[in-house]
């Protein structure tokens, strides 16, 4: 696994990788707008409302999938003293971040017609609310310390702490009574959605998972460059000192 | 074509049209955002990178 964690292997492969997950982005956003504005019926209770779930559901998605990705992370780096695995943990922090944001934003849009309200202390939105502070923290951790060894360190440690916040809010909607609906794809006895909403569904998280990858690439690549540009200042002033 | 376009229109005629066009308009925001912020880091970064090695090749130079 060392192996593949090589910067500049790393950087090889991404830059193979990156136009195809790119291209792979751009064709499944099309698809999925086109399935969720054109294909996808109607609601009979709900309307075309229901539609703000196409970009709802997916940013939700990304936010707890972003935060297991950096936990998960955090946990190689912190165990095993993976090379890239701190950086990738720190590349993803900002967007897992911008997609809580979404989802909150949009979580709101979607309450002010269905609930009568844009907000409410219920649990599923509360922990959310509580994932976007966590999500600032750590990006505050890595902002604040100096010592890159040391930020990695606490911020692994926010990481994998701040994870019981991500069962939380998949679970929140089963512990608690809340007025958010419960889960409509990952269930036991399969998703209480189908058709052409099931299909606008999946390609809409198909593509921001897609688009998620694509800027991951880069945001590691730009961290991997900034360490070789720290190591090459500290040569040049180390050659004129 | 006009049935796309007929669709679409339906879609935002009502008096909750302002909620879901403000969601996708968020949606564009922040991945656009997203997008533009880290090609721009990253190019720089690059660009970065290239001057630096161009100092140290030139510093290498003089002192050869």
């Amino acid at each position: 696994m060392h192996k593949f964690a090589n910067p500049a292997r790393f950087m090889r492969l991404s830059n193979i990788i990156l136009p195809w997950t790119a291209a792979i982005t751009v064709v499944l956003f099309g698809l999925g707008l086109y399935y969720s504005l054109v294909l996808a019926p109607e609601d009979y209770q709900m309307g075309n409302t229901y539609r703000i779930m196409f970009i709802h559901v997916p940013a939700a998605y990304m936010a707890q999938f972003g935060y297991a990705a950096i936990a998960v992370s955090s946990a190689v780096g912190f165990i095993w003293k993976h090379p890239l695995a701190d950086q990738a943990a720190r590349a993803t922090a900002p967007m897992g971040a911008a997609f809580t944001a979404l989802a909150l934003l949009t979580g709101s849009l979607w309450g002010k017609p269905m609930w009568g309200t844009y907000w409410i202390w219920d649990a599923r939105l509360t922990s959310m609310l509580i994932l976007l502070f966590i999500y600032l923290g750590y990006i505050a951790v890595w902002q604040t310390i100096e010592d890159q060894a040391r930020a990695a360190k606490i911020a692994a440690i926010v990481a994998m702490v701040g994870l019981i916040n991500v069962i939380i809010i998949k679970f929140s909607v089963d512990w608690w009574n809340t007025l958010h609906q419960p889960a409509t794809l990952m269930r036991m006895d399969g998703p209480t959605i189908g058709g052409d909403m099931l299909a606008a569904l999946l390609l809409m998280i198909a593509a921001f998972n897609m688009f998620f990858i694509t800027i991951l690439l880069w945001r590691i690549q730009s961290l991997i460059l900034r360490r070789r540009i720290r190591s090459l200042r500290m040569q040049i002033g180390g050659g004129q000192g | 074509m006009p049935e796309f376009a007929n669709v679409f229109a339906n879609i935002f005629e009502n008096a909750n049209d302002i909620y879901i066009l403000s969601s996708y308009g968020a949606g564009v925001v922040v991945l656009i955002g997203l997008f533009v912020t880290s090609w721009r880091t990253k190019k720089k970064d690059e660009s970065d990178l290239r001057t630096l090695e161009k100092r140290l090749r030139d510093l290498s130079d003089k002192q050869v």
